[in-house]
């Protein structure tokens, strides 16, 4: 048995155990540590700039811009860039309700939430931030998908 | 190598027609919507994954109700054989897909070719690869036939075709390695083929199926480019020669939703009475 072998086989355990582990951990958005994710992604003004950012390109793709017609923008604009900070660690506080109350009865299929998600990256890309931080902020929003989606 | 390489254009250009035609008859796919590289490759058998290890991913990138079609032309040029490979597939819903390949098998130095097709399906059952902590997991089935079972009879194989099944469990962990993503794929393949297929299926001495372990881990060092390694245990059946479990380092650039290159280092160990095959592995893919 070589090294690579062992290690691949060790890789797949972990792989397979993370699926049988307890499905109720969520990322902890207000631990003191995670303050920087939210520095890293340009405190107000850039996470401002990536939701602007993230808006104009829902309202261009015809593939999801009907979920937002009875939308009142500037108060989703709102809530979305304190959701963010809240989720990355900064000092905000979220007024809206929970993802998946928010999402109810609105039926987000896979494929709106991987173009939502297709275009957070693009955004983001567009200012500049570092792969690590997209990465750090999308292992966070990642696990929302079971509540957002098919309600 | 340049042989090698002029044979792989060669085998790319006769691919070439399969990816028009998809061009051609599916205008009325839109780009999928799902996020760049986690549609993974091809493997040599046709199905989504790496080179040599099927992953849970589906095809493409398209998302529920989404059509996804991709077609592609392999080469693994080793010490003393070449495998060229080209294949297509069709997904479905991020949750379907059915891949043909065509695999032929140059005997570089005994003289003369093997080869196989090979139709595949899989299917999602669980999990979604960015999303769940649930790891994606797919069920797949691999139909083989060779194309001429004189040599593989001769060998000692018991039958000129055979079906492979198998489990895989993928999952893309975010910011993992130093802010990288890292994808972990583990594969269970119960299978009666000889060196996959290309020397038949079971022997003369049995005809039961064998379980063997895969696996790959990858980091994706950016959006676009991915860094990884794979293993696949392989049966050792036939007495005539032996056979060894196969393991390969790969490196992924997918350009974009519609063309993606791995090139990759390949050890496949002994393949038929020759030790210690080992060379270049490339594969283009295109994908609508």
């Amino acid at each position: 048995m070589s090294r690579l072998w062992i290690t691949m086989m060790a890789l797949t355990f972990v792989l397979l155990s993370s699926g049988c582990a307890d499905k109720s951990v969520q990322p902890a958005p207000l631990q003191a540590d995670t303050t920087s994710l939210y520095q890293a992604l340009g405190n107000d003004v850039g996470v401002s700039a990536i939701i602007d950012g993230l808006l104009k390109r829902i309202s261009t793709d015809t593939r999801i811009v009907h979920h937002f017609d009875a939308t009142d923008i500037a108060l989703f604009r709102e809530r979305l860039i304190e959701h963010i900070c809240w989720v990355a660690g900064g000092d905000c506080e979220y007024h809206g309700e929970s993802m998946e109350k928010t999402h109810q009865g609105l039926n987000i299929t896979q494929a709106d939430f991987d173009a939502l998600v297709g275009h957070l990256i693009a955004s983001m890309k567009e200012q500049h931030i570092p792969l690590a931080t997209r990465n750090a902020l999308l292992k966070r929003l990642a696990p929302m998908y079971s509540d957002i989606t098919y309600h | 190598m340049n042989i090698a390489i002029n044979s792989f254009v060669l085998n790319y250009v006769k691919a070439l027609p399969w990816l028009c035609l998809l061009l051609g008859s599916t205008t009325a796919l839109a780009e999928g919507s799902r996020v760049v590289a986690t549609g993974g490759a091809t493997t040599i058998e046709g199905s989504a994954g790496g080179g040599i290890v099927p992953w849970a991913v589906i095809n493409g990138y398209g998302s529920s109700g989404e059509w996804s079609a991709t077609a592609m032309a392999t080469g693994v040029y080793v010490d003393d054989f070449t495998l060229k490979v080209i294949g297509a597939s069709l997904s479905f819903d991020n949750r379907f897909e059915l891949s043909v390949a065509r695999q032929t098998f140059d005997l570089d130095t005994m003289g003369g070719e093997l080869g196989q097709d090979i139709v595949g399906v899989k299917y999602k059952v669980v999990g979604e690869l960015l999303y769940t902590a649930m790891p994606q997991i797919t069920l797949g089935a691999q139909y083989k036939k060779v194309d001429d079972f004189t040599l593989p009879q001769a060998v000692g194989a018991r039958d000129d075709s055979g079906i492979d099944w198998y489990v895989a469990a993928s999952k893309i962990f975010f910011d993992a390695l130093a802010g990288r993503n890292l994808l972990l794929n583990g594969t269970v393949r119960a299978t009666k083929a000889n060196q996959t297929g290309l020397l038949g299926f079971g022997t003369q001495a049995s005809n039961d199926y064998r379980f063997v372990l895969e696996a790959s881990a990858a980091v994706l060092l950016t959006d676009n480019l991915a860094l990884g390694i794979e293993y696949r245990q392989k049966p050792n059946e036939l007495g005539f020669a032996r056979e060894d479990d196969w393991q390969d380092v790969f490196l992924a650039w997918f350009i974009n939703k519609h063309l993606s290159v791995v090139t990759a280092y390949s050890k496949l160990g002994s393949i038929a009475g020759f030790d210690d095959q080992q060379g270049w592995y490339v594969s283009i893919e295109g994908s609508l």
